[in-house]
């Protein structure tokens, strides 16, 4: 009864402090509400994130796979042999090592190209 | 339409007035009831008996701000609807109504008039405190105490979370009730 008689006489405060705190005209609460949605956004960004690199993999194994898209990295097919390949310039006599690496890049084995690198950098070390 | 002419509309019982009212502001009276009743129905009757009260009460009141003059009235209904619920809901239907039929034994005027006079003098005291309060805070305890706004819709509205919107409210209160006393407002 004593608390619904402070309710009540809440109730009759004067119109200055209700129109302050108003429910519709008050800019805040419009400003709370994008802040929550933001929020919420940015709880999923790091889902996103994972989803993304995984989806990201997933393209570059399925083009690695079916050779979809050329990789300029990826080793020159045997139709290149049908071009004529230009006189050798002096940069390109260079030591042994250079040699096999250029051969191993030219080399269509099949080999994956971080394995071609591998045997590179190996050779080089032994050397 | 602005507020003066929408009283003016009143105090010439043209019904657009009330036609005016409602598109202006049936959305926030339906608002404030639905905050303190939580349900579409309940909240949308409480409205329209607003309306009708306002029709009734201009003239001979000419309100200086319309929208919370219809706020207060939605307010107060909306409260005594909610206690008809509850009692409704307790099984306890007939005591409401056995005590406003006692009521007219007790010398109901100077009982009113009693409670009127305490009534305003805690609303003096409470407005009282709320002058002394900073911006925020002010609204933190009027959405809270008036509009029965639920603390999560607070928090959301001002940008705080739930903790700090109750810790403030927690405050808010212990003050309240110093200051009550202070002004020798029993309750």
């Amino acid at each position: 009864m004593k608390s619904k008689q402070l309710l009540l006489a809440i109730g009759g405060i004067e119109d200055k402090y209700i129109e302050e705190a108003d429910l519709e005209l008050n800019v805040s609460s419009f400003k709370g509400k994008g802040k929550k949605l933001m929020l919420s956004a940015w709880r999923y960004a790091p889902v996103a994130a994972c989803a993304a690199i995984v989806l990201a993999a997933a393209i570059s194994a399925w083009q690695n796979e079916y050779g979809l898209l050329q990789n300029p990295m990826r080793p020159v097919s045997d139709n290149s042999a049908s071009i004529p390949k230009p006189a050798a310039t002096p940069a390109q006599n260079g030591t042994p090592a250079e040699n096999s690496t250029a051969a191993a890049v030219q080399s269509d084995s099949g080999e994956s190209q971080l394995a071609h690198f591998f045997n590179i950098g190996a050779k080089v070390y032994v050397q | 339409m602005e507020d003066d002419e929408i009283v003016e509309l009143f105090w010439q019982r043209s019904e657009s007035a009330i036609a005016a009212t409602q598109i202006k502001y049936s959305k926030y009276c339906r608002s404030i009831a639905y905050s303190i009743l939580r349900n579409y129905e309940d909240a949308q009757e409480c409205v329209n008996d607003a309306l009708v009260n306002v029709w009734n009460a201009i003239p001979p009141a000419r309100p200086s701000v319309l929208c919370t003059f219809l706020g207060k009235i939605t307010r107060n209904l909306s409260i005594n609807a909610l206690e008809k619920l509850k009692a409704q809901k307790r099984g306890l239907g007939q005591v409401p109504l056995v005590l406003s039929e006692l009521d007219e034994c007790v010398g109901q005027a100077e009982c009113e008039a009693l409670q009127r006079a305490e009534l305003e003098a805690i609303t003096d005291a409470v407005n009282a405190f709320l002058e002394q309060l900073d911006a925020e805070k002010r609204k933190v305890f009027v959405r809270r105490y008036w509009y029965a706004s639920s603390l999560e819709e607070i928090a959301c509205d001002y940008s705080m979370n739930v903790s700090k919107v109750k810790s403030i409210l927690f405050r808010l209160r212990k003050k309240l009730k110093r200051e009550l006393e202070k002004e020798g407002v029993s309750l």
